[in-house]
C-alpha cells in the first residue's frame, strides 16, 4: 500500500510527533505508516483522512493497482 | 499520561494488593498454626498459592488494560511476537522435550545433567525450560517487527 502521509504532514509543518498526537497513535506508529511499511486499520485510515480532510482513495492506493 | 491510568491502577492494585495479602495471610497462618488450627505447610501452602495466582490473575488484567491503551501498530506488534516468537520458542522446548522423554538420548543427557535432582526441581526446570525460549523468542520477534518498520 502507498501513502502520501509524509507530503500531507509537510504541507501542514507538522511533525510526525505532532501527526501522531491528532491520531491518538505513537510517533514511531506515524513512522512506518509513511514508510509504507505498515498499513493501518479501516478505522484508523479513516480518522487519517479526517484529519487531512481528504478523502481515504486519494491518500492511500494500492500498489497492485493497474496504472490508468 | 492520563490514558495510562488504568495500567497504573491495575498494577497498583496487584503488587499492592498482593503484597498486603502476603503480609496478612503470612500473619494468619501463622496465627492458625500456632494455635493448632491448621498444619503450618498447609497455611504456607494455602497463602502461597493464592498469591501465586492473584499475581497471575492481576498480571492479565494489567496486561488486558495495558493492550487496550497501545496503539493497533503497537498491538500488531505484540501479536506478531506472541505467534512467532512464542512458537519458535515452543519449538526450540519442543526438541529439549522430546530429547529428554525417550530414547538413547534420553540417559545422554542425564549423564551430563545428571540425575538426581528431585521431581520438584524437575518440575520448575522444565517450567522454567518452557517459558524463557518462548520470552527470548517474543523479544527477539517484537524487536525485529518494529526494527523493520523503523527503516525509511
Amino acid at each position: 500500500m502507498n501513502n502520501r502521509l509524509k507530503v500531507l504532514r509537510a504541507e501542514r509543518d507538522w511533525s510526525q510527533a505532532q501527526l501522531a498526537e491528532h491520531l491518538g497513535v505513537s510517533r514511531q506508529t506515524v513512522n512506518a505508516l509513511e514508510t509504507g511499511r505498515y498499513d493501518p486499520s479501516l478505522p484508523l485510515a479513516f480518522k487519517i483522512a479526517r484529519v487531512f480532510g481528504h478523502p481515504i482513495e486519494s491518500i492511500f492506493s494500492d500498489d497492485q493497482e493497474p496504472t490508468k | 499520561m492520563r490514558k495510562w491510568r488504568p495500567v497504573i491502577k491495575a498494577t497498583v492494585i496487584t503488587f499492592g494488593g498482593g503484597l498486603l495479602f502476603a503480609f496478612l495471610g503470612g500473619i494468619a497462618v501463622g496465627y492458625a498454626s500456632s494455635s493448632g488450627w491448621i498444619a503450618p505447610e498447609m497455611g504456607e501452602l494455602i497463602v502461597t498459592a493464592v498469591f501465586a495466582a492473584a499475581i497471575m490473575a492481576g498480571a492479565l488484567w494489567i496486561g488486558a488494560e495495558w493492550m487496550r491503551v497501545i496503539d493497533e501498530a503497537a498491538r500488531e506488534a505484540h501479536k506478531a511476537a506472541w505467534y512467532w516468537g512464542g512458537t519458535a520458542g515452543m519449538c526450540v522446548s519442543g526438541v529439549g522435550l522430546i530429547l529428554s522423554s525417550a530414547g538413547p538420548w534420553r540417559d545422554i543427557i542425564a549423564r551430563h545433567v545428571g540425575s538426581g535432582g528431585s521431581p520438584i526441581d524437575y518440575m520448575s526446570a522444565g517450567a522454567a525450560l518452557m517459558i524463557a525460549p518462548m520470552l527470548i523468542g517474543y523479544t527477539v520477534v517484537w524487536a525485529w517487527w518494529w526494527l523493520a518498520r523503523m527503516r525509511g
